[in-house]
């Protein structure tokens, strides 16, 4: 972009684990607003993502996809240009879906509601068969969840410091494991904040790092994590509509999705975060990073236990319930 | 060694101010996020400090009386057995040593009674995490909300 000016640029609080900026670029065809998505120095990331793998997926996503992705322009692989690898992106303009539900009413959010379970059905439904392969094949979604079963207690033993959730989360996952689904796209970081309203009802998605092949059901489940530490709870209230639009929009049966396997996957998707969280407590406590956002985790750390806690203790082995 | 005021005191001074003038005088909405973390951790900080050696007694006694009686129905649990033996050592080291030993015995005690399928021995294990919760978020408190995200 030589010869162009920059103006406006302004950090965007909330993505903690990459820089993101916004700002205005001027050159000789006009004026455009743009975001930065940067890694940040070494040492301070929380989780550790490629930046690489994520632009083919946008592209992939921006071409070949109907899904709202804001578009993807320009790429610094190596950081060469910019510091450090990123991504710069059409800027959205508009809130955030958690804004929007926090000053709607209760029948705004019903409408939220509808738009999340669109938008989620819209992300299981792409075709895998031509994503980038960076982002990885599973064999089988038994192999799969073996895999992410097994690193519950794999983290654990990882960090420096014994969390005893993570082995307990890791056996009762184990032992109470759901009906197997259909392998899909899974966005992986599936919540409010990262959902862009540019119009009423229109969404844009956002934060495409941990994306993978997996278990749909893994958006769901980590949405409504989000939305229990961080209120509102657009699916909660009803559960069951929302359990039935999405079972109309995928194809998939109730004994596949029911609120009590979401509940499931609410625990079970917090692995690949809270991998980073442990990840990045262990690297503080030796010394290797050093950031008011790192130690912050461990205050995140409790409020998942607790989540953790409550769905397991409510939950027994009712997986089936809704089939 | 100046031991007045408390060491939770201090912190919680600090929060205030941090989350009264000085967030005031701060417009960068990033640096705003990360001043409102620093008040919520020292909070956090302060209420560990002043519940720390309790919770940690309180905790490693439970799991240890559990953790006793299941190695001795299962004597094959060769993991709880050595993760016993090694947090009986600790507890003459310093408490956070002597905590992360208990904290690997309460893991291997997950495991060996999930395996065991013994609904008695899971609601035992419920309890222990039950407290371990319960005083963590003793220390997050109640109304704890992530910063940051909206």
């Amino acid at each position: 972009m030589a010869g162009c000016e920059i103006t406006d640029y302004m950090t965007v609080p909330g993505g903690i684990s990459r820089i993101t900026a916004g700002f205005e670029v001027h050159h000789e065809n006009g004026s455009e607003k743009l975001v930065l998505r940067a890694d940040p120095p070494a040492g301070t990331a929380i989780i550790e993502t490629d930046r690489a793998t994520e632009w083919s997926l946008l592209r992939y996503l921006n071409v070949e996809t109907s899904i709202p992705v804001p578009r993807a322009r320009y790429f610094d692989a190596d950081g060469s240009q910019l510091g450090s690898p990123a991504i710069i992106s059409e800027f959205i303009e508009g809130p955030s879906l958690t804004s929007v539900a926090r000053a709607g009413t209760e029948e705004r959010r019903r409408e939220l509601s509808v738009l999340v379970v669109e938008l989620a059905a819209c992300v299981a439904n792409t075709s895998i068969e031509g994503l980038p392969p960076q982002l990885g094949r599973p064999n089988s979604w038994d192999e799969y969840m073996d895999t992410q079963i097994a690193q519950w207690a794999e983290t654990e033993r990882l960090s420096n410091g014994s969390d005893p959730y993570m082995r307990y989360v890791g056996a009762w996952l184990d032992a109470n494991r759901p009906a197997p689904a259909p392998l899909m796209l899974v966005h992986g970081d599936f919540q409010t904040p990262n959902i862009l309203m540019p119009a009423e009802d229109e969404v844009s998605l956002i934060d495409w790092e941990l994306t993978h092949i997996g278990d749909p059901r893994e958006d769901l489940g980590w949405f409504r994590l989000v939305s229990m530490l961080t209120p509102p709870d657009v699916i909660g209230p009803d559960g069951e509509a929302f359990c039935a639009r999405y079972r109309e929009l995928t194809g998939l049966t109730a004994q596949v999705i029911n609120p009590a396997v979401i509940s499931y996957f609410t625990v079970m998707s917090s692995l690949r975060v809270f991998a980073g969280i442990l990840g990045g407590a262990t690297a503080m406590d030796e010394g290797q990073a050093s950031s008011t956002a790192i130690a912050y985790t461990a205050l995140i750390q409790s409020s998942v236990h607790r989540v953790w806690e409550n769905i397991i203790t409510g939950l027994g082995t009712k997986m089936d319930s809704g089939a | 060694m100046i031991v007045r005021p408390s060491i939770d005191k201090i912190l919680r001074a600090i929060s205030r101010d941090l989350e009264g003038e000085v967030l005031d005088a701060i417009d960068d909405q990033t640096v705003r996020v990360t001043v409102q973390m620093m008040a919520q951790l020292l909070d956090a900080m302060a209420r560990r400090y002043a519940n720390e050696s309790e919770f940690i007694r309180d905790e490693s006694s439970t799991v240890m009386s559990l953790a006793t009686q299941i190695a001795d129905k299962n004597p094959s649990a060769l993991s709880l057995q050595d993760a016993i033996e090694l947090a009986r050592k600790a507890i003459d080291q310093n408490s956070i040593d002597h905590y992360e030993a208990v904290s690997e015995v309460l893991s291997c005690l997950a495991e060996v009674i999930l395996a065991s399928h013994s609904p008695a021995d899971a609601q035992a294990l419920q309890l222990l995490f039950k407290q371990r919760t319960e005083n963590e978020i003793e220390i997050i408190t109640d109304e704890f909300q992530p910063i940051g995200r909206a």
